[in-house]
């Protein structure tokens, strides 16, 4: 995606991770449906790609992890978004949206729900 | 699907890399793999299927679960770092939290410590610029100072010019040897006329030194020829101070003793630190001043380089080999009575080495104060520790280890050193200044001495040290508190527990050191009250004295004496003037001239010392410094060039060369005895001995010379004031009038100097005072510190045992009872402190020998004193405590306890 600072969130995918936790923890393979439901083609490379985002996340300090149980009663590591993620994602909310307006735009494509 | 997690399991997290993380990564994958697997199987694969498509999909387990590991590892890294960090300020938060508890002991305890550590940083930062520092030449190891020697009676002469070039030209160690010629000149123009210190030099002089030049050049090689045309080479602070630090000086020139030079360029003035001079001249010797008739004409200072890899013992046989050739080849010169000998001194012992001593003196007294503040402080903690058992079980019971108290402790007394630190450079600072106001004039290298990052770093050093060591023992008490036992105990008495063991145990020690810093400064005052007695025998006050100097080039010998024989009487007549003199030395000057005669009547086996101090003094002096006259007279007008030659010499002299005889009518020739022309000087005068250059050496035979008879170019004036004038008591008073009187004579002469004798005395005695000053003010603290903590020890244990004794006080014991219960625990540990400071003392006091005057580090008045201040202490420390055990009332003891 052009126009958007690679370094602000070392790939999209992190981003739409820190999305999918916006309204509660997930562990990974709850993760992976949600995004599934917005994009194909992230996933389409590879799944495990996802655990990799998910540690660094929690390197960094903007997502935290936990052991917990799944919904079939199996031990899972959920996520949690963090303060810190939490500002994070409205600060990459908003340089999104602008950046994505702006091509829009130019190209005359109306942005709209999906 | 709930997208809500369930609670966690497990509160903890693995904080270590390991098995334990990896197979969580492991366990994590496979759950998304099988999870996957069973998605694909609800889509209707088969459940092969499903799981190959789901491993397919997923990627290369190996190779994301090592990305997985890795970013783990790091993570956990960073959580322990954070955590340390965390753990860290906590100890600072709680430690300034426990200080802040108590702020009227942390702030003796800090204040304390910026004493120690303040004086010691003072006192470190004089060693340093004077002793540790290296001095300003290059190599300055290689360079070494020849030096004329009579025996144990003169110590160092200066060289004469003939035995300076036999040394030259000689020596097979030396690289190469230069002389100095000091004596102060005239400089003219340009500005005031002032005199200034200045020498003359031999060719290669600041080659030898391994000083380069500022601007300019040095001397060129011509420059040391006879008839060149005069050059001079200034010292970077003249130059700054009175030509604006002008860069094109070179090549101008400048009028010395009314004598236009050429200026070569500019050095630094490290140049003058074997002898003070703000300007060198080429020193050019005539002929007859290397004859050798004249090799008792001492007055060349000499320095040489060594050749590279030589050592100081292979330059003295050197120079003694030279020595005993010229003692062969001058044998009534230098009779075997004599003692002649030639002395070679490296040059950092001749700038450093008498303040060598003195200065290590200072230091190790200063380290035994800052000891003693290290034991109050810790004495300190350790009380206060007293009420904290308490609160440091309980920590310790919750878990967090005794290894974290102790650091907690150990950050305390490291905070307490940080603030008395830096409070100490601030003290330190200040009284580096006083030290040095307060120095005599005699310490070298004053100008190099100041807070630099040596001392810095030094302080830094020392703070550490020192909350290291006060943070010692409360942290050693930490293991006699057991965290079951002590919490059931907290508030209970002790008389005899480890913390007051311990604390008795620093009250003894500080005791012994306060002793031996007290020995020291009792016998340096006795020093000091010894050389406040030597005897004089001249009248000092009332006298003002100033050098006043005729240049050679407008005065010759006949102006000299002319101009003397009419200053003297014009000051004589001046109102408020009782005599006025001169002479080439005055007495205390620091400076000594001698010379070797002999006496009419001897033959080659005479076993008498024949070398003496010379005065050159005109009419008057003798009466200016009421130095009294025993027999025969003082030199007149009438002793002049055409006149009988004639000499006064002093008791000390007559009595060691004609002993039981009258000296007047004697006769003593500095010539050599056989000599076809030997020029006779009678003895016309006896008078009292005066001190030579220092009060240490003693008063030595004197030779007097009349100015008329052998005139020189620079006397040192005194005038002595009326009695009962005002300016008896403020000879500078008498300034003016005199300045005017010269001017009189000759306008352009300047004046230099300017003092009074009583003024030269006191100086003479300023180094010992110094010392006593010091060591006094360390003493004092050291015993203000021991009575505080002997008063805090004697205190705890009677706070601590007031159960014990309101349950004497109820069973009806007499308060005296109680009070001897108290003094005895002081005069216990006074006693004890006396016992084992008499012997450290004894000890100690041997490294004073050096020092002191007319003392023996034995001196029993001294250590008579030290019982006594010992008791006072003792007295002083116990009297509160005691009378607080009077008072208790026994009700509320008992129900304290």
């Amino acid at each position: 995606m052009t126009g958007i600072e690679a370094s602000a969130l070392y790939g999209t995918l992190n981003l739409l991770v820190l999305g999918a936790l916006e309204e509660g923890s997930l562990h990974g393979l709850a993760i992976r449906r949600r995004i599934e439901a917005t994009s194909e083609e992230v996933l389409s490379v590879e799944e495990g790609a996802l655990y990799p985002a998910l540690h660094r996340l929690e390197r960094d300090g903007l997502v935290q992890a936990e052991w917990g149980r799944s919904e079939n009663n199996r031990r899972a590591r959920f996520y949690r978004l963090t303060e810190r993620g939490r500002a994070r994602l409205e600060r990459e909310r908003s340089d999104w949206l602008r950046h994505a307006r702006a091509v829009s735009d130019v190209l005359r494509v109306p942005l709209g729900k999906s | 699907m709930s997208s809500k997690g369930n609670p966690p399991e497990r509160p903890g997290r693995p904080l270590q890399p390991g098995p334990g993380v990896d197979r969580e990564i492991e366990e994590e994958v496979r759950f998304h793999i099988e999870g996957r697997t069973r998605e694909l199987m609800q889509g209707g694969m088969t459940e092969e299927d499903a799981r190959a498509e789901a491993e397919r999909r997923f990627g290369d387990v190996e190779r994301i679960e090592r990305e997985m590991r890795a970013l783990d590892r790091q993570r956990i890294r960073r959580e322990r770092r954070r955590g340390m960090v965390a753990e860290w300020v906590d100890d600072l938060r709680l430690a300034l939290r426990g200080l802040l508890r108590s702020p009227g002991g942390s702030g003796v305890a800090v204040l304390t410590l910026a004493l120690g550590i303040g004086a010691s940083s003072a006192v470190f930062s004089l060693v340093e610029g004077v002793l540790l520092r290296p001095l300003p030449f290059e190599d300055a190891d290689e360079l070494a100072m020849v030096w004329h020697r009579y025996g144990s009676r003169l110590a160092k002469a200066s060289v004469s010019p003939p035995n300076f070039f036999d040394y030259r030209d000689r020596s097979g160690e030396f690289e190469s040897l230069v002389a100095m010629d000091p004596g102060p000149v005239n400089l003219t123009g340009d500005g005031e006329p002032e005199r200034v210190p200045a020498a003359g030099v031999t060719e290669g002089f600041f080659r030898t030194l391994g000083i380069a030049p500022v601007v300019g050049s040095a001397f060129l090689s011509g420059d040391h020829e006879p008839g060149a045309a005069p050059t001079v080479v200034l010292s970077e602070g003249l130059w700054t101070r009175r030509f604006g630090a002008d860069p094109s000086l070179p090549g101008r020139t400048v009028r010395i003793d009314n004598v236009p030079r050429l200026v070569r360029g500019v050095v630094p003035d490290a140049a003058a630190l074997l002898e003070p001079a703000e300007l060198w001249t080429p020193r050019v010797f005539a002929p007859e001043e290397l004859a050798d008739g004249r090799r008792g004409f001492e007055h060349l200072t000499v320095v040489g380089r060594l050749r590279p890899g030589r050592t100081i013992g292979a330059g003295r046989a050197d120079m003694g080999a030279i020595a005993d050739e010229l003692r062969a080849r001058f044998p009534e010169r230098y009779r075997p009575e004599v003692e002649w000998g030639v002395r070679v001194e490296s040059v950092r012992d001749e700038v450093v080495g008498e303040a060598r001593a003195p200065l290590l003196l200072l230091l190790g007294s200063v380290v035994f104060v800052l000891l003693i503040v290290c034991a109050n402080v810790a004495s300190l903690l350790l009380a206060r520790g007293l009420g904290r058992e308490g609160d440091l079980a309980v920590r310790m019971t919750l878990g967090a280890g005794r290894g974290r108290v102790a650091r907690e402790l150990v950050v305390e007394s490291l905070i307490l050193a940080t603030a008395g630190g830096l409070l100490g450079l601030v003290l330190a600072r200040w009284s580096v200044d006083a030290l040095l106001a307060l120095s005599p004039g005699s310490l070298p290298r004053a100008a190099d001495v100041g807070l630099n990052p040596a001392v810095l770093l030094f302080a830094v050093l020392v703070s550490g040290l020192a909350g290291v060591l006060a943070g010692v023992a409360p942290v050693l008490q930490l293991r006699g508190i057991d965290p079951g036992r002590s919490l059931g105990e907290v508030g209970r008495g002790f008389t005899a527990g480890p913390r007051i063991r311990a604390r008795r145990a620093f009250v003894v020690s500080q005791i012994v050191l306060a002793m031996v810093l007290l020995t020291g400064a009792g016998l340096t005052l006795r020093s000091f009250a010894n050389l406040l007695d030597v005897p004089l025998h001249f009248r000092p006050d009332g006298v003002l004295v100033m050098d006043v100097s005729l240049p050679g080039e407008e005065y010759d010998p006949v102006a000299r004496a002319a101009f003397w024989t009419e200053l003297l009487p014009e000051l004589d007549a001046l109102p408020g003037v009782r005599a006025a003199g001169a002479t080439a030395l005055l007495p205390l000057d620091g400076r000594s001239w001698n010379a070797s005669f002999a006496i009419e009547g001897e033959t080659g086996e005479t076993i008498e010392p024949r070398s003496s101090d010379l005065r050159v003094v005109t009419p008057g002096y003798f009466e200016a410094l009421e130095i009294p006259l025993l027999r025969g007279r003082t030199f007149l007008d009438v002793d002049g060039s055409d006149a009988p030659r004639v000499v006064v010499v002093d008791r000390r002299l007559a009595d060691a060369v004609w002993p039981g005889e009258d000296a007047v009518g004697k006769r003593i020739t500095f010539d050599r005895l056989g000599d076809d022309d030997v020029t006779w000087r009678e003895v016309v005068g006896l008078v009292e001995a005066v001190p030579a250059e220092t009060l240490e050496e003693g008063t030595r035979g004197h030779l007097y010379l009349p100015q008329g008879q052998s005139p020189q170019a620079t006397l040192s004036l005194a005038v002595r004031a009326d009695a009962g004038s005002p300016a008896a008591a403020h000879p500078l008073a008498l300034v003016p009038a005199v300045i005017d009187r010269i001017r009189g004579l000759d306008p352009d002469l300047p004046v230099a100097e300017i003092t009074t004798m009583e003024a030269m005395v006191a100086d003479s005695r300023a180094g010992t005072r110094f010392m006593i000053v010091l060591l006094g003010l360390f003493a004092g603290v050291a015993l203000f510190l021991a009575a505080l903590g002997l008063h805090g020890v004697v205190d705890t244990s009677v706070r601590t045992r007031t159960r014990e004794i309101g349950l004497r006080a109820a069973l009806g014991a007499d308060p005296g009872r109680l009070r001897r219960l108290v003094v005895g625990e002081v005069l216990g540990l006074a006693a004890l402190g006396l016992v084992l400071g008499v012997p450290a003392a004894l000890v100690a006091s041997r490294f004073l020998r050096g020092i002191l005057f007319g003392v023996s580090p034995t001196d029993p008045l001294v250590y008579v004193g030290l019982v006594c201040a010992v008791a006072v202490l003792a007295g002083v420390a116990s009297w509160v405590p005691a009378r607080r055990a009077t008072r208790v009332d026994p009700a509320v003891a008992l129900r304290e306890g």
